[in-house]
């Protein structure tokens, strides 16, 4: 308890000076301000969006995007893991081509769903899917082939159908590996939605960032960059509790610190 | 009518022409309500014989009969209670019992009812909450325990199930099963290397050759009065005399295997 809090009192000053040394650095201009921005104008612009409220839009695109890529892309890897572990046949006939998707560097994608679904949000949840899906999935299909075959023998002989089989021991044991994976997931799907915004939109923060890159205002680019980091750090804190709660089953040696 | 009949039942994990057969000859009748264990060597088949039995997997040739039926696939009459944890960590004690119920359908308020009953039976009440690794190993088998009797199957199969336990646990469970056993006799075909553990437990024990191509050499009727206790039933003249026989046969066995994993 106590060396957590002096932990937590350690990590502030870390923070604080590294901020400290930003400020001091350009303030005296050994850092040109041009270039480093100052702290000041960068919390200054971060407060201005909050104020006249312009910001809200843009973060409502950028979240609506990761959640809908997170969502789509988790549920596509889990149905699609399952599948092919319990069908040695597909996962072999598609090996190959999951291999060559998942090595094939997916931001490259981006233009091409740009063509293919326009600037609006789509585009960017596509791309989100494509870099959540395979994490889940080899997750997923991993895992399940690991499946003690105790339980399922177990199962077996209390009458259980294929059906049941994949209800109560398949599913379950799939979904502690979904578990297992999210806080990659999450963050790829943020990856994905502001990379894709990035590269061609007409809103959200990745577009904000890009729009500042352009007037060379590099307080507003590192303003929108914290923001992002601090949505980040958010998302991640959500998935820790559910997972805490959803994963309360597993031994507390194996519990995810955080 | 006998609970199961094996006829000239051979068994090869491999699929081809030249088979090394784990089992081999295997011709064996069990009475309905008889407690049988089997002893042999490690290795020698005995998970082998008891998957044979639930259908896990089929012989290579050789006929199953359960009651008088020739079986081919899962025998859901049998409850089997695994040598290693069976229990699935996500649910906790209560729900654990009560799959076997759920999984055939039955309604979730009288399986919770059914479970929490069986989980008395077991001692572990104050327990149904807990998760399996919130349990001792003894409690563990217990819970396993309850969730294979719930569902009532004809024949309990078991694997050893009380070998990885310490001496004072594994006897209080050796008078559990006995205790709940004795309440409506069913079939048990109980496999273990503990000569005493088979004797104080069964009317029957059967020896098993070393393998490749195992098969039952001996075996001996346990005529010692029932109810027994586990701790008591070893101090009896004939515990020691039947033992004494068995050692014997299973001693060569036991060099066997030595001899060929040396
Ligand atoms: N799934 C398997 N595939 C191939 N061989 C196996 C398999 N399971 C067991 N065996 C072999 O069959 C023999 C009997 O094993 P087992 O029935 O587990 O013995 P026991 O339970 O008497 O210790 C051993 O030689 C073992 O190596
Ligand atoms: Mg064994």
């Amino acid at each position: 308890m106590k060396s957590g809090v002096l932990l937590r009192l350690a990590q502030l000053l870390l923070l604080t000076s590294v901020i400290g040394a930003w400020y001091v650095l350009t303030e005296t201009e050994v850092l040109p301000p041009f270039f480093f921005g100052k702290p000041l104008l960068v919390f200054d612009q971060i407060v201005v969006w909050f104020a006249d409220r312009s910001i809200f839009p843009h973060l409502g695109i950028t979240l609506l995007e990761t959640l809908l890529a997170f969502v789509i892309g988790t549920s596509a890897g889990l149905v699609c893991g399952l599948w092919l572990a319990l069908s040695p046949l597909a996962a072999s006939l598609l090996d190959p081509y999951v291999k060559a998707f998942n090595s094939m560097p997916r931001v490259i994608l981006a233009p091409i769903f740009a063509v293919w679904f326009g600037l609006g949000i789509w585009s960017k949840v596509f791309l989100g899917i494509t870099l959540v899906f395979f994490i889940v999935f080899f997750s997923v299909f991993h895992g399940v082939r690991q499946v003690n075959p105790i339980w399922v023998a177990s199962a077996k002989l209390m009458g259980g159908s294929r059906f049941k089989l994949l209800r109560y021991v398949y599913l379950p044991s799939a979904m502690a590996w979904v578990f297992s994976s999210l806080h990659a997931a999450v963050g790829m799907a943020f990856v994905g939605s502001v990379i894709g915004e990035y590269l061609g939109s007409a809103s959200g923060v990745g577009y904000l960032i890009l729009q500042a890159e352009g007037v060379f205002d590099i307080n507003a680019v590192l303003a929108g960059i914290v923001l992002l980091t601090i949505c980040a750090l958010l998302l991640d804190w959500v998935v820790t509790q559910c997972e805490r709660y959803f994963l309360r089953w597993q031994p507390a040696a194996s519990e995810h610190s955080g | 009518m006998d609970a199961i009949k094996l006829s000239g039942v051979n068994f090869s994990y491999a699929r081809g022409v030249k088979l090394d057969y784990v089992l081999s000859g295997i011709d064996l009748a069990v009475e309905a309500g008889q407690f049988l264990s089997f002893v042999g060597p490690t290795g020698c088949g005995k998970s082998t014989l008891l998957h044979l039995i639930a259908g896990l997997s089929q012989p290579s040739s050789g006929q199953l009969d359960l009651f008088g039926r020739v079986c081919a696939g899962v025998n859901t009459d049998c409850g089997y209670l695994f040598q290693s944890d069976s229990l699935l960590p996500w649910r906790t004690a209560l729900e654990n019992v009560t799959l076997g119920l759920e999984i055939r359908g039955v309604e979730k308020r009288s399986a919770t009812e059914l479970g929490m009953v069986w989980l008395d039976r077991v001692q572990l009440k104050n327990h149904h909450h807990k998760f399996p690794h919130e349990l001792s190993g003894g409690m563990r088998k217990r819970v396993a325990l309850a969730q294979t009797l719930i569902t009532n199957p004809k024949i309990l199969l078991m694997d050893e199930p009380f070998s990885a336990l310490d001496v004072q646990t594994r006897s209080s469970m050796e008078n559990l099963l006995l205790d709940l056993w004795s309440a409506d006799r069913k079939t048990v075909i109980f496999v273990t290397h503990d000569i005493e553990e088979a004797i104080s437990l069964s009317d029957r024990v059967i020896v098993l050759s070393a393998g490749p191509s195992s098969h039952p050499i001996a075996e001996f009727p346990v005529l010692l009065p029932r109810p027994r206790d586990v701790f008591e039933v070893r101090l009896a003249p004939e515990f020691l005399t039947i033992q004494r026989e068995i050692w014997a046969k299973l001693k060569q066995e036991v060099e066997k295997t030595n001899a060929r994993l040396m």
